[in-house]
């Protein structure tokens, strides 16, 4: 694996820079907020 | 999150665009790389993405700030932004950021990348800086 980085919740979005998907193994109602912020990166 | 979301996304997944180029000004046609500090609104509307949503992160620091940013099959309609050209990049393996580090995370995520073979694991987001240095 490639694993380069753990990142902490607050750095969410600097994670964003260095994916190209984000997988969210959250509850479904916790989803919204990390999706978001990572369709508005331009991820899928 | 430490900015608002105060913009609109609308793409589909599916076919690729080569080139997206967002253009200060109203004109499509015109073309001009602008600094971060100006955008201050995006609305950001692409046909398709398929590769280039790598190259579309491009856009982030600038989107959360753009003052409007209009993109269509790749064209600028409106708006103002960054010229951002993309190429699809074959046989590079889609990196993945896993969010959340669970019980599911755990046993049914994190595993499934040992035997991907087009996509690789490359960031983890975790609360629990325990679970942080144990998985890199």
């Amino acid at each position: 694996m490639a694993l380069s980085r753990a990142y902490s919740y607050d750095d969410y979005e600097k994670a964003l820079f260095s994916v190209d998907v984000v997988y969210i193994v959250w509850p479904n109602h916790l989803h919204r907020e990390y999706a978001v912020c990572a369709a508005v990166g331009g991820l899928t | 999150m430490t900015r608002p979301i105060s913009h609109s996304k609308d793409w589909n997944v599916g076919s690729q665009i080569t080139n997206v180029e967002v253009a200060e000004g109203e004109a499509a046609d015109t073309p001009a790389k602008m600094d971060e500090g100006e955008i201050l609104h995006a609305s950001i509307k692409a046909g398709s993405f398929a590769q280039p949503v790598g190259e579309m992160r491009r856009l982030l620091p600038m989107a959360h700030n753009a003052l409007a940013i209009q993109i269509i099959q790749g064209k600028i309609i409106n708006g103002r932004g960054i010229i951002v050209s993309t190429s699809r990049k074959s046989g590079r393996k889609i990196r993945y950021a896993v969010v959340g580090l669970g019980h599911l995370a755990q046993v049914a995520v994190l595993s499934g990348f040992k035997k991907a073979q087009n996509s690789e694991l490359v960031a983890i987001v975790s609360g629990a800086a325990e679970k942080r240095g144990k998985s890199s």
